[in-house]
């Protein structure tokens, strides 16, 4: 397989896979990580940083207009040559190579919580990775058209856990309404932008849309969506679990499914929950990896993926294995991914694409003389 | 381009071929009819360990057999056996005891089915935070489970039940404790009780429970009051209760708790007028004496119109705690000649009076006796704080005890049951 430079798809179907690789964390932690920062108050958290994420991604795409049909690669080539491109398509390529081991180990060891007990971790890791790969073999397109498919059943499961949940809400869980601190809310809500690091993966989707309008589009409805997720997550996961009994659970919207119950004969939602969630997770899987993949292969100028998707596969495998436990990995994910993804995501975009506008003013100028 | 076709339909065939395989008989299959489902667990002070812990297994194939009444007919009782099977052990925890009994009988015991925790009073007394955070954290115990205190050994206890009207003991708990048509004890939910323990706006509750030991109606004329009073049928609680039946648990009233210790009990009423503050209360039948005639009682069906309205005030360094309930009823019973339908207001007047009474009564009980907000009282004073470092600085549970009460109950007749006047003779 080549580099996909004829595929083209639409906008829904990107709208789809962008926002599916943000709002997976909904069901993974998200709504406990805004309460772990900031108390019962972690719905205006969420709201501060889809702010914020709307904010840094308008500068971006301000500065991206000049480059239309070019993704984030090619713009670091105009910036910097050959080095400045294989030095962002490892950073890229290493920050979602990074994100697939993490979210693939937890994927895993959450499903082996609930689901799966006695089944050795590498058992249930086989399924993913065996997704991913086939994912990987049948390219980008195949992603992306599953992923339009997949995320409104996804987007209706959600939506009935939400609406299930809504007899045991109260109202009085928002109340102290700031709760552990507005500083809190505005300094940790700041990093926790990083919830969308993601969105880097629309700067590496620009060859396969029609123009920068969509890629502008794609990105607004996409974190409009997001938003929207997060935000309401947060909310009704905080009005249903009052603080500080919300810093207990581990898988918050599962454990928001388990309390569901409509009479005698609706019961047990969670299993629903167990089935959306695993067709979320395997195409967030199967995105990242990919664009890994195709992100490494392009800065290192390598004329086909599909050689690479083995070796990759089992490198991610083994990656996988090196937090010793699930809170390490929690650890990682919270303390550094979370944490820093805004730095890369956006900061180092941000630089990318302003040094490449310095450069290319400055070449225009010296075409002009 | 004819290799690359032959290799994926290669490539297909072998998926198949090992999905198939591994997926018919993965590590975590597990046959149904190779677990052992409790639906009740019992806890209660360990003697020769530190807890005892008793598991009620469900038997399916009694069960499966159904009566006669939820098959359509037949009246076979399945397996003819009994439906359920006591195990009691001593042991240092919970799942040390699942341990300890799986090594007992033959089946996996699976806590996914379990529908009631069953506390006895001493260890209720003695705090139970420890073994319901175990249980929150098990994955197979659901957090729906209804949690009791049960005044007699939870041993005895799940002995002594008996599904006669279901076949199926499940399906009798889920009846019995998350009914909507009684409101003498509440519904008190794993979930909900961990919750309140951990937080510092509310206490929680459990139902109070226990057998009903009376087996002729000689020991009912043993009790005093018979026949010579009208005595409120709310003023009794779980145990104490003056009937004769072949089903001997009774679930009436609430145990109340605070910092995870039992701290007392409320009898029927005062669980109605619980409900009914919390907003949970859905209908029962209210009797009340007749204004003019006291040798007659009025009975009506109440319901709860409206969520209450509760505001809390600090004065003085005082809550003042105002609650507004919205309540109607319809007549059921007029014992007297009275045309109580012309003159609604003279009943609503009197039942609203004598409700108001009633929950100020039980307001007291939790502050002069129990110092327990199990009301969640303090829920409504949070707003007035902006942070949660300054809500926890304040220390509601400490000014609780200090609280003054003003209850509003605004009670309206709606209707008068099938007939609009009563012609007596």
């Amino acid at each position: 397989m080549r580099m996909e430079k004829k595929i083209k798809f639409g906008r829904w179907e990107a709208v789809a896979l962008t926002s599916n690789l943000i709002c997976t964390k909904v069901f993974l932690y998200f709504n406990r990580l805004t309460v772990e920062d900031a108390g019962n108050a972690g719905w205006l958290m969420a709201i501060f940083i889809c702010a914020v994420a709307v904010a840094l991604y308008s500068l971006q795409i301000w500065q991206y207009k000049k480059f239309e049909g070019k993704d984030i690669l090619d713009i670091a080539e105009i910036a910097g040559g050959k080095i400045l491109k294989a030095i962002t398509g490892f950073t890229l390529g290493g920050l979602l190579f990074l994100l697939a081991a993490i979210t693939i180990r937890k994927f895993s060891e959450d499903i082996k919580t609930i689901s799966l007990p006695t089944s050795p971790l590498s058992y249930v890791m086989v399924f993913f990775m065996a997704g991913i790969v086939i994912a990987g073999f049948l390219g980008v397109e195949s992603i992306v058209r599953h992923s339009a498919i997949v995320i409104p059943i996804v987007v209706a499961g959600y939506v009935v856990i939400l609406l299930g949940i809504m007899p045991k809400i109260d109202v009085t869980n928002l109340f102290p309404i700031f709760g552990t601190g507005l500083k809190d809310i505005l300094l940790k809500g700041f990093y926790r932008t990083s919830i969308f690091a993601e969105l880097l993966v629309l700067f590496m989707l620009p060859p396969f849309l029609e123009s920068y309008e969509d890629v502008k589009n794609i990105g607004y409805v996409s974190i409009s969506l997001c938003s929207f997720f997060l935000i309401t997550g947060s909310l009704v996961y905080i009005l249903v679990f009052p603080y500080p009994s919300s810093l207990e659970p581990f898988l918050p919207v599962f454990n928001m499914a388990r309390l569901i119950g409509l009479g005698r004969f609706f019961q047990r939602i969670e299993s629903l929950f167990v089935f959306i969630w695993v067709m979320s997770a395997l195409i967030y899987l199967s995105t990242v990896f990919f664009f890994a993949m195709y992100t490494v292969s392009k800065a290192a100028g390598l004329k086909y993926i599909r050689p690479m998707i083995i070796p990759f596969a089992i490198i991610l495998f083994s990656t996988a294995f090196l937090p010793a436990d699930l809170i390490s990995v929690i650890k990682v994910e919270s303390g550094f991914v979370n944490t820093w993804g805004w730095a890369v995501t956006f900061v180092f975009t941000g630089l990318i694409f302003l040094w490449a506008r310095i450069v290319e003013h400055g070449r225009r100028k010296s075409r002009g003389k | 381009m004819k290799r690359t076709g032959r290799f994926t339909r290669f490539g297909c065939a072998l998926l198949t071929v090992i999905t198939a395989v591994i997926l018919s008989g993965c590590h975590d299959m597990r046959e149904i009819d190779d677990m052992a489902y409790p639906l009740a667990i019992g806890l209660d002070i360990g003697h020769a360990n530190v807890l005892r812990m008793t598991l009620q297994l469900a038997a399916p194939l009694s069960i499966g057999g159904g009566g006669a009444g939820e098959s359509g007919g037949g009246g076979d009782t399945g397996g003819g056996g009994k439906p359920i099977s006591v195990i009691t052990i001593d042991t240092p925890s919970i799942f040390s005891g699942l341990n300890m009994v799986n090594n007992i009988i033959s089946k996996e015991i699976n806590m996914s089915h379990a529908k009631v925790v069953v506390i006895s009073r001493d260890l209720a007394e003695k705090g139970v935070e420890k073994y319901v955070q175990a249980m929150t954290r098990g994955r197979e115990f659901r957090p729906d489970m209804f949690i009791l205190v049960s005044n007699d050994p939870p041993d005895e206890y799940l002995k002594e039940v008996s599904a006669i009207l279901e076949s199926n003991p499940a399906k009798y708990y889920e009846l019995l404790l998350g009914k909507e048509f009684s409101s003498y004890y509440p519904e008190a939910r794993m979930s909900d009780f961990q919750h309140a323990l951990e937080r510092n706006d509310i206490e929680p509750v459990a139902v109070l429970s226990g057998i009903n030991a009376k087996e002729s109606t000689d020991e009912l004329d043993e009790m005093s009051q018979i026949g010579k009073q009208y005595l409120d049928e709310g003023r009794y609680e779980a145990g104490d209760v003056p009937m004769i039946s072949d089903l001997r648990i009774v679930a009436m009233g609430t145990a109340v708790f605070k910092n995870g210790k039992m701290v007392g009990t409320l009898d029927g009423i005062e669980s109605v007028c619980f409900e009914m503050i919390t907003g949970k209360y859905r209908h029962s039948y209210w009797t009340i004496p007749d204004v003019y005639d006291k040798d007659n009682v009025i009975v009506m069906n109440v319901v709860q119109r409206k969520k209450p309205k509760a505001t809390v005030e600090m004065k003085d360094g005082r809550p003042v705690i105002t609650v507004v309930l919205d309540l109607e009823g319809d007549f059921t019973s007029l014992q007297s000649s009275v045309e109580y339908e012309k003159y609604p207001e003279l009943v609503e007047n009197k039942t609203s009076e004598i409700i108001r009474q009633n929950i100020m009564s039980f307001l007291r009980r939790t502050t002069d006796e129990f110092d327990s907000d199990i009301c969640g009282f303090g829920r409504y004073i949070k707003g007035r704080f902006l942070t949660w470092d300054e809500w926890e600085k304040f220390d509601w549970p400490s000014h609780y005890k200090n609280s003054e009460f003003n209850v509003e109950v605004n009670f309206k007749i709606r209707r008068t049951g099938l007939i609009i006047r009563q012609i007596i003779s």
